[in-house]
């Protein structure tokens, strides 16, 4: 049996939109104004530009999640600790839950804003640098 | 111990500030897909079954848990949802539906849009999925209408037909 033509998810959609607009564009081309082709050029490019963020490893999760990860890096010695100690010392109390769940719903926003500004980015570098010599004072 | 979770409680005290001065540019954001895989990165997927459809997914993130979210990214400035992104999410959870790779595995009955904006900082706008009965009966609709069986909708929608550059022969038509 023959198979038929598979329909693009794009088609789906345009005929989903506008039945009429997808049925000229089959028949005479897309025709469409110079601020729309502008546009979906730069949709294309934001594309581009975010799967190859993505294929380097920072995806939605990585970069923003932590600030300790924006500011020392994933597998820094210096994140190791504070890792270690939210999940040994924080997470046992109820307090300590409630201080990683702010820290959580406030990390994404302060990581971006440290990668670009490297005032707190340094601001940032040196609390925590505080808090890993307390740690390792306790050690 | 206390000089510790003191300073801790300094740092989240300024983080608080700080994330209130940057909260305008922020946005909302997705606690959710933090800490999440990417396990799937602009591919094309195929499927026959159900319906015959391809499509080029833009990012599936797997959950800690094991859910697969879809994401998909958009460069407008505003938080709005069009019919069009609601299909095309649910299009893309029936391709992974039934696709090999991914057969069995629960996939969410949401996904996010990532609104790029111009230049800004991303921000994801959380969208209700459609049925898979409904992205077939949408597929059949489309498949009588572009064999000609049935007259064409329109979409009354000035917005959609300010950009067209069918709006002549398409007022004729009608």
């Amino acid at each position: 049996m023959k198979q038929r033509r598979r329909m693009t998810v794009s088609e789906l959609v345009a005929f989903s939109t506008c039945e009429a607009q997808a049925m000229f564009d089959l028949r005479y081309g897309k025709k469409r104004s110079r601020a729309w082709r502008k546009a979906a050029r730069e949709g294309r490019q934001a594309h581009r530009k975010y799967a190859r963020h993505v294929a380097f490893g920072r995806g939605a999760g990585d970069p923003r999640c932590f600030i300790a990860t924006a500011i020392f890096g994933a597998d820094a010695t210096e994140t190791k600790l504070l890792r270690e100690f939210r999940d040994s010392t924080l997470k046992k109390a109820w307090a300590g839950r409630m201080l990683i769940s702010l820290y959580y719903r406030l990390a994404p926003a302060i990581a971006r804003f440290c990668e670009k500004s490297p005032l707190v980015s340094a601001v940032m570098q040196r609390l925590l640098k505080g808090v890993l010599s307390s740690l390792e004072r306790r050690k | 111990m206390t000089v510790t979770v003191a300073l801790l409680f300094v740092f989240v005290v300024a983080c608080a500030v700080i994330a209130l001065i940057v909260w305008p540019n922020a946005g909302p954001d997705v606690a959710e897909l933090c800490g999440a895989r990417c396990v799937l990165n602009e591919s094309t997927l195929k499927i026959n079954h159900p319906i015959p459809l391809t499509g080029r997914v833009d990012r599936v993130w797997a959950l800690k848990g094991g859910l697969l979210v879809i994401t998909d990214t958009k460069r407008r400035l505003g938080g709005r949802i069009y019919v069009g992104d609601r299909v095309q999410l649910s299009a893309y959870k029936l391709l992974l539906k039934n696709t090999h790779r991914f057969r069995g595995r629960p996939i969410a009955d949401y996904g996010y849009l990532q609104m790029t904006g111009r230049g800004k900082n991303a921000r994801y706008v959380k969208v209700p999925l459609m049925s898979e009965d409904e992205i077939i009966t949408r597929y059949r609709r489309a498949i009588t209408v572009k064999a000609d069986r049935v007259q064409p909708r329109p979409n009354p929608s000035r917005g959609l037909c300010a950009g067209c550059g069918h709006r002549q022969p398409c007022a004729a038509a009608i």
